[in-house]
């Protein structure tokens, strides 16, 4: 059947219509339309939280619409390299970029899937510090009390590690290699997220979590566990209690921590990264915003553009030193 | 009409198709197990355990299906005539659907679509179906793009 | 705090007006699809669960367990008013109901059937409020082993949802094993089955495939079947007391069969329900009404029908296993809001579990509400044409396979799965176990693997810890009763409808 000639003019009107409905308004001033964050995590995770309040301060600020795209899976890599490769570099796709995507990463491969060099970071948001935890009802008093039974009794050792290259587990090489104590002779026992080894932790299947502050607080506030030492150059405000544990004698330096910063694709005008970066500044001052931040646990700490780059520039020497020790480097 | 009768796809032709499936399995397995013994040193089990015991299982119950599998109760009737010819018009259409929103975006492919959709599987004449078209793409943008903001593809055109 | 308090709690969230709102949308969308000639629960389910996930997960799931228990009272206006049975489970309704439609008194028996439906769901949860508590007392204990052991325990339900044939239930079992395997290890990194084809690295995503599976493929099968309707006047809704008095012992023993034994993991509603009405006929004065329009041969499964579906809330929630496919999806939906169902659900989220809870009641009364006045809607949208409904399905399936992860490969996922589910469905292939194994198959592998690295490599922690032993014990009788419970009910589903028919 041929169409008729008022069913081409409908369907003519039909495409017009949706063409008008999705064209971009008249030029003015960035940002002129939707911007994405492009978060590579499920909704609901420390990423996630954090990218939507970034999302609500600047949608409020730039009164435009901040979008939160959850790109989820394959450890993050898909999700932050559809933000940093396939994505126009014009501004309106940011990825909330965090360690696990990008020192991590590229620390742990020889030929990793993204470099430093595909992003352009406006700034760091958070730092996030681990912490020791065990269960609240354990023996042991402070970190250097269970340091030393760890070096006595190494192959009694449970401890619960996130994924088999994540932050858990390189804090735990750099404590037991600064301890003396052989890795591989204790158990480790991976599990899907901080929420689950927080779990097993609490039920006392494992003895040792090592996890963020905002991930392991929940637990703490229950009283289910108990804090034995902060990585951090400095005690934190939130737990002013929680000793370093460097104060305790026990380690030196700090080499890994949770962080959170707005990257862009290399290729993005400076203006726009510029203007990003001036845009966190004022966040990360804002009263209401760090109320926000308090409740979902995040350490707000800024630092601007060229600040960031060195950090985790820092970062990648360290990671790929300590994936290099644990045989992870390939 | 006249249904085509044919056989219901014979638990043979599945069986074989298990095992072949478990061996791709097994192989994936090894792969993994050489893997870890260099990256997780010591440990028992491992991301290649479940490959290998599925592809195990798999092998097996192939197996089982190609030796075992009795000829089926009952036949299944294929589609035929103009019932085939819609449904592979609706597959067609949903397959060039996936084609076209990258290049149009999201809007404007689904205005397509949608008409050609109750043109060729809903049968219906063509002004009845440009307006159907145009309700349901209308409905779609405002629920999904106004109302819940997701971000759908815009097209390499813009659409 | 008791466990009232903790209701009351949930109740004072599940009636705000958003969430009040949501369940209503539910309902009302659940029913809408599940009239609709031909779809099920699953099917009604699978093509509203992409819209539930761009909400927050309160709102979500509220919606999802509304959708289902929607759909199940949608399911039982078409096996009344058109002799079309959406599901197995709604095959025992159609012996009954449709009779009494042709007799001009399908308009008591949906009256009925909502009646029944709303008293057994209400007993059904009150029950849960009571109930799961207890096993979630039990929540830290559960380490690694013991969740092993519960994940064998839930894989006896593949026997039960294998339908015809228990090697294809366990052939599909694998298949979608092999499914769940796809992406990321979590042992070591390194991805598996991806070939190199970095799409696949992360996994094949719960949503796109069921979908694909169930939404899309129902399309085809709808457009093959040229689905007709049949006008039927509906009159009165409210049964008459008569009947009420009539029907009310039948409601009262189907809600008993259907609960306890929906009790039983991997018990469905498609087995109580024809159990419930066995029970009818045999205990009846005069067993020869039956099939020829009885009432009680509508109360008594209905009320089965929908005291299983709350009653497979508990082993949902409490233990994290489900009964059945549309149960398996709302698994997959809570799991893709990093809930866990299990015992710990009831102390991590306490919170979340008692305003589900609530909002289950809440959902009960909803239905029974909207149902008893908009039976005449209902009665109308059966008559909704093909044409437009195919089409419709599709569009949605579409956008809603892409807004998960924002990807057009998990498009492309949903299309594939969606002609392979044709073909599947059509060569009574079960699609459920498929569903479960994929679901469950990533608990189960990291459950050994961390049971193992705990006891560096020793099998015997299963037997050693009393709990996980317990389980595994429970898997192997639970396995039994299955096996003698399929029998059953298959030979009673191929003397009633001739076919057979996937359970």
């Amino acid at each position: 059947m041929m169409p008729s000639r008022i069913a081409t003019s409908l369907m003519i009107l039909v495409l017009a219509l949706s063409l008008v409905l999705s064209a971009a308004p008249a030029r003015a001033e960035y940002p002129e339309k939707p911007v994405e964050i492009v978060v590579p995590f499920v909704p609901g995770g420390g990423t996630d939280l954090i990218a939507r309040l970034v999302a609500d301060y600047l949608g409020k600020k730039w009164r435009q619409p901040f979008l939160v795209v959850n790109k989820p899976g394959g450890g993050g890599v898909p999700g932050a390299r559809a933000a940093l490769k396939d994505a126009r570099p014009d501004g309106y796709t940011v990825l909330m970029d965090i360690h696990t995507t990008s020192s991590m990463l590229i620390g742990a491969q020889k030929t990793p899937p993204l470099t430093l060099a595909d992003r352009k970071y406006a700034a760091r948001i958070v730092r996030d510090p681990m912490v020791f935890a065990v269960k609240a009802d354990a023996p042991w008093k402070t970190f250097k009390e269970f340091s030393e039974w760890v070096k006595a009794h190494p192959d009694e050792l449970i401890w619960s590690s996130v994924g088999p290259a994540g932050p858990s587990r390189y804090t735990a090489y750099d404590w037991m290699t600064q301890i003396g104590v052989d890795p591989t002779k204790t158990k480790m026992v991976i599990t899907q997220g901080a929420a689950d080894s927080m779990t097993k932790l609490a039920g006392g299947h494992v003895q040792l979590a090592i996890h963020s502050v905002a991930e392991a607080n929940a637990m703490r506030e229950g009283g289910k566990i108990k804090l034995l030492a902060v990585l951090s150059p400095s005690r934190l405000k939130a737990l002013p209690e929680v000793p370093t544990a460097e104060e305790q004698g026990v380690m030196k330096g700090v080499r890994v921590q949770w962080w959170a910063a707005a990257a862009f694709p290399a290729a993005t005008p400076d203006a726009i990264v510029k203007k990003w970066e001036s845009a966190l500044a004022e966040m990360a001052k804002d009263p209401q915003f760090l109320a926000g931040a308090q409740r979902i646990n995040m350490n707000i700490d800024y630092l601007n553009a060229a600040e960031t780059r060195a950090f985790v520039e820092k970062e990648v020497a360290g990671y790929t030193e300590m994936a290099t020790g644990i045989g992870i480097r390939r | 009409m006249n249904a085509n009768r044919a056989r219901p796809i014979d638990g043979k032709i599945v069986g074989a198709l298990l095992v072949l499936l478990g061996i791709v399995a097994l192989r994936e397995g090894r792969r993994l197990y050489v893997l870890r013994e260099t990256l997780v040193a010591g440990a028992v089990v491992g991301d290649d355990t479940f490959p290998m015991i599925v592809g195990a299982a798999l092998l097996a119950l192939g197996a089982y299906l190609v030796v075992a599998a009795a000829p089926p109760a009952a036949r299944v009737e294929l589609p035929s005539g103009a019932t085939r010819a819609q449904m592979l018009a609706g597959a067609a259409v949903l397959v060039a659907y996936w084609v076209m929103v990258p290049w149009l975006g999201y809007t404007s492919s689904t205005a397509i679509v949608s008409v050609l959709l109750y043109r060729g599987m809903g049968g219906y004449r063509w002004p009845v179906a440009v307006l159907l078209g145009a309700v349901t793409t209308g409905v779609l943008y405002l629920f999904f793009r106004v109302w819940l903001l997701q971000p759908l593809p815009t097209g390499i055109l813009g659409g | 705090m008791d466990v009232l308090g903790h209701l009351a709690s949930g109740f004072a969230a599940a009636l705000t007006p958003g969430n009040l709102l949501m369940a209503f949308v539910g309902s009302l969308l659940g029913t809408l699809v599940g009239v609709l000639p031909g779809l099920g629960p699953t099917a009604a389910i699978a093509i509203l669960f992409p819209l539930t996930s761009v909400l927050g997960p309160v709102p979500a799931i509220i919606m999802l367990s509304s959708i289902y228990y929607g759909a199940m009272y949608g399911g039982s206006t078409t096996a009344i008013l058109l002799n079309i049975p959406g599901e197995v489970a709604s095959v025992p309704t159609c012996l009954d109901g449709y009779p009494m439609a042709q007799q001009g008194r399908g308009g008591v028996a949906l009256g009925i059937a909502a009646i029944g439906s709303f008293f057994a769901g209400t007993f059904g949860v009150v029950i849960l409020t009571f109930f799961a508590p207890l096993l979630a007392d039990q929540a830290l204990r559960f380490g690694p082993p013991e969740y092993f052991g519960l994940m064998v325990l839930a894989f006896t339900v593949v026997v039960s949802l294998s339908g015809i044939s228990l090697a294809r239930g366990l052939a599909m079992a694998m298949l979608g094993y092999l499914l769940s395997l796809i992406g990321l290890g979590m042992a070591t990194g390194e991805a598996r089955f991806t070939f190199g084809f970095e799409p696949l690295m992360s996994g094949v995503d719960l949503i796109p495939l069921v979908v694909g599976l169930f939404a899309i493929s129902e399309v085809f099968l709808g457009l093959e079947e040229a689905r007709v309707t049949i006008a039927t006047r509906i009159t009165n809704v409210f049964p008459r007391w008569a009947d009420l008095k009539q029907s009310m012992p039948a409601i009262l023993r189907g809600t008993g069969i259907g609960f306890f034994l929906g009790l039983l993991p991997g018990c469905a509603p498609g087995v109580t329900v024809f159990l419930a009405y066995d029970a009818e006929k045999k205990l009846a004065r005069e067993p020869e009404r039956f099939g020829k329009g009885a009432i009680e041969g509508v109360a008594a499964p209905e009320a089965a029908n929908n005291a299983t579906s709350s009653a497979g809330f508990i082993p949902l929630l409490a233990l994290g296993i489900p009964a059945s496919a549309p149960l398996a999806i709302l698994l997959g939906g809570l799991m893709v809001y990093g809930l866990q169902p299990g015992p710990l659900l009831f102390q991590k989220n306490a919170e979340f579990v008692w305003t589900i809870i609530a909002s289950l009641y809440v959902g009960n009364a909803i239905l029974l509400i909207l149902n008893l006045p908009l039976v005449g809607m209902w009665v109308w949208l059966t008559r909704v044409p093909f044409g437009i409904l195919g089409p419709a399905i599709l569009l949605l399936s579409f956008v809603g396979a892409y807004s998960v992860r924002n990807s057009m490969f998990d498009v492309a996922v949903s299309l594939v799965f969606g002609f392979l589910g044709y073909v599947l469905r059509k060569c009574r292939w079960p699609l459920a176990p498929m569903l479960l194994a994929y679901i469950l198959g990533p608990l189960l592998e990291n459950n050994l693997i961390q049971s193992l690295s705990m006891s560096g490599g020793s099998p015997l922690i299963f037997v050693q810890r009393g709990l996980s032993l317990a389980l595994i014990v429970a898997a192997v009788l639970l396995l039994f009763i299955s096996l003698a419970l399929i029998r059953y009910t298959s030979r009673r589903l191929r003397e009633t409808t001739a076919e057979e028919m996937a359970l």
